[in-house]
């Protein structure tokens, strides 16, 4: 995989996070749920910014950055607040992953800029109840 | 985790986004592990005589302790047999309370962290990087734990 490769399957995941953090944040209740709502709008305001950085480094290169998709799969059944944290962790987990994956497949200022996405991911995989890992971000 | 295959710094030199070679003795990773285990051994030693010093902090540091074993451990099994990853790292000074003691282990694995992300940088094999990345990341989901 070539370091741009790296950063478009990055970018095209951080697509689906802003949108399935939009969709999650919908559905939670600022009134009833607040540290939930808080934590998905932090959570969709971090893979935001992330989209747009990626955006730069990718036009750095001198390619294209992918677009987003019209629409993502939802997962389901997203009817409970545990069901909402769930789903915005099992994403933080599959983001960590693809950082990693962009750690390994870059060198100098982009992979310094994967490593801090890497650990920003990690410590907000805590915002929704993760347990610590020993190495978050592995290959599978 | 399997750090000695997935995250083996000497593997296939097609995961190499550098393309730096990587089955050589001489590869200058090798020196970044071996920097890297004398950190976290120094790391963790601390964390293991704070909890000496202080038992009440045991449930608050033990993980840490074991995370430092599982990291080091990985790295270890990562460098190619025959190297030396012995290093004398000395321990710092006892701290006089149980405040003093938690906020210099929170201090010691913010610069583990930090200087784990800078070998990650300077690692050639992607691999590699990865590896010493992923223990960056599993440091900081442990840092807001030792807030006092």
């Amino acid at each position: 995989m070539t370091p741009v490769e790296a950063l478009q399957d990055a970018l095209a995941g951080e697509h689906a996070a802003v949108y399935l953090t939009g969709v999650l944040g919908a559905q939670a209740s600022k009134s009833r749920q607040p540290a939930l709502f808080d934590a998905l709008l932090s959570a969709y305001r971090a893979h935001r910014r992330c989209r747009d950085q990626l955006t730069v480094l990718i036009s750095a290169h001198g390619a294209d950055p992918v677009a987003a998709e019209p629409a993502y799969d939802i997962p389901a059944p997203l009817d409970t607040p545990a069901e909402l944290n769930d789903a915005a962790l099992q994403l933080e987990h599959r983001i960590a992953k693809t950082y990693g994956q962009l750690i390994e497949n870059t060198a100098g200022g982009d992979r310094r800029w994967a490593l801090v996405a890497l650990d920003g991911g990690a410590v907000r995989q805590l915002e929704f109840r993760g347990t610590p890992e020993m190495f978050p971000g592995s290959a599978p | 985790m399997t750090g000695c295959t997935l995250n083996n710094p000497y593997g296939p030199a097609s995961s190499n986004p550098t393309g730096a070679g990587t089955a050589s003795g001489t590869d200058p990773d090798v020196a970044l592990a071996i920097e890297a285990i004398g950190l976290i051994r120094a790391t963790g030693a601390a964390a293991s005589a704070a909890i000496t010093a202080f038992p009440a902090l045991s449930s608050r540091l033990s993980d840490l302790v074991t995370l430092h074993q599982a990291h080091a451990d990985a790295l270890r099994h990562a460098v190619p047999h025959g190297s030396s990853t012995s290093v004398t790292t000395p321990l710092p000074a006892p701290a006089t309370s149980r405040h003093a003691a938690l906020l210099a282990q929170s201090q010691a694995e913010t610069a583990l962290r930090d200087a784990l992300v800078a070998l990650a940088v300077r690692a050639e094999s992607g691999p590699f990087a990865r590896l010493l990345g992923t223990m960056a990341a599993g440091i900081s989901q442990r840092l807001p734990g030792l807030a006092a």
